[in-house]
């Protein structure tokens, strides 16, 4: 599989899910969101998604909205964590740098 | 969204998040709804839909012992999940595995059951029919021949099933050419002999007509007889092309009955003329005839 950092196995589909969370650190996302910006099918991305929020990189809530009166289900928003951003930058830091080297 | 659609995406949501750990369950069921109907297409949503599937597979084998805020406490506020180590057999495996298992099932379902069930069909069995007809009595000769010249007597042919000379040329006893020219009842000249004469026949070695029968008209079940003029040299070999002179009702019939009697070129009994072949044209019957 990938490279484990800390208690988060390191895939190609776990970098791009970080990637599209660290475009914007502060922005909050939802599956759906990650989706179109990483292009990851769904029965790869939920996982990943749960795995980085067990791992504390990544907190999630939900969406501040009332269901019966949106129509709607919540949707479930995932941000990245302080220690998150922490990793994940170090994480390419390191890649970036095994490549450069 | 069609109904159909909507419906069928649900309820493989539904199913999905009922597969996770319970613990989970109604969270990724209202999760993975919301982002169900983000995707634009009713086909990217039943992708969407069946990846929710695997993921629930994949999300159970790893929270297995999981402690995580279920649905109802995670009311806007943040979650924890607690992950095993990393197992030998991951998710993206064990999906593999089931993948790869499947299609071999459906491989080994078709390669078995296109062989039980498309059998080609087999033929009737052909039993050979004895026939027994009457062997053709020799005319005695008229009452002013000598009858002391001619004596000789040939035994019946031994003939295979299925297979009969057609009724002999009459009459059998005939005065050879020889004699025939000379002056009969003269005073002074030879006494005129009386040549036995045998019409040939098929030989113990003829071939059998099971073997020419025609596919085709085993499967019509055509039978029938068919008349075939043969002619023969004294070595039973065929001296010209044989012709049907009486058609079996089947024209396939027919030509199988002409590839026999070529076949059995060198097999024929040649007709004898006092003891002595001689060549000579003769008919033969071949019956073409199916036993259960």
């Amino acid at each position: 599989m990938g490279k484990t950092t800390g208690n988060v196995r390191m895939s190609l589909q776990t970098l791009k899910v970080l990637e599209s969370f660290l475009e914007n650190p502060l922005e909050q996302l939802s599956g759906a969101d990650v989706h179109q910006r990483c292009r990851i099918a769904s029965g790869t991305l939920y996982p990943i998604l749960l795995r980085l929020e067990g791992a504390g990189w990544l907190v999630s809530r939900w969406e501040g909205i009332d269901p019966s009166a949106a129509g709607r289900p919540r949707r479930r928003l995932y941000r990245l964590t302080s220690t998150g951003l922490k990793r994940a930058s170090e994480v390419f830091a390191s890649f970036n740098r095994g490549v450069l080297a | 969204m069609s109904h159909s659609t909507e419906a069928l995406v649900i309820a493989l949501v539904r199913r999905a998040a009922r597969n996770a750990p319970s613990a989970l369950s109604a969270r990724l069921e209202e999760e993975w709804l919301a982002d169900a109907q983000e995707r634009t297409s009713n086909l990217s949503r039943l992708r969407f839909a069946a990846g929710c599937y695997w993921a629930s597979i994949a999300i159970g084998l790893e929270h297995r012992p999981a402690s995580v805020p279920a649905a109802g406490a995670a009311h806007g506020n943040t979650a924890s999940i607690v992950l095993e180590p990393p197992r030998f057999l991951s998710s993206r495996a064990v999906t593999f595995g089931l993948v790869l298992s499947l299609h071999a099932a459906v491989f080994c379902g078709l390669m078995l059951g296109g062989t039980t069930y498309f059998k080609p069909a087999e033929p009737p069995a052909i039993q050979p029919r004895v026939i027994e007809r009457p062997l053709p009595q020799i005319k005695p000769p008229p009452p002013s021949i000598d009858h002391s010249l001619v004596d000789r007597r040939v035994s019946p042919p031994v003939l295979p099933p299925d297979v009969v000379p057609a009724q002999p040329q009459l009459p059998n006893v005939v005065t050879a050419p020889e004699l025939l020219s000379e002056p009969r009842g003269t005073p002074g000249s030879l006494p005129s002999r009386e040549i036995a004469r045998v019409q040939g026949g098929i030989g113990p070695a003829f071939p059998h007509p099971a073997d020419f029968y025609p596919d085709v008209s085993r499967r019509f079940e055509e039978q029938g007889a068919a008349l075939v003029q043969v002619c023969v040299d004294t070595a039973g070999r065929l001296t010209s092309e044989p012709v049907s002179t009486q058609s079996s009702g089947s024209a396939r019939l027919d030509a199988a009955a002409i590839k026999l009697a070529k076949a059995g070129s060198g097999h024929y009994r040649p007709t004898t003329e006092g003891g002595r072949p001689v060549s000579a044209c003769y008919p033969i019957k071949i019956r073409f005839q199916l036993q259960n």
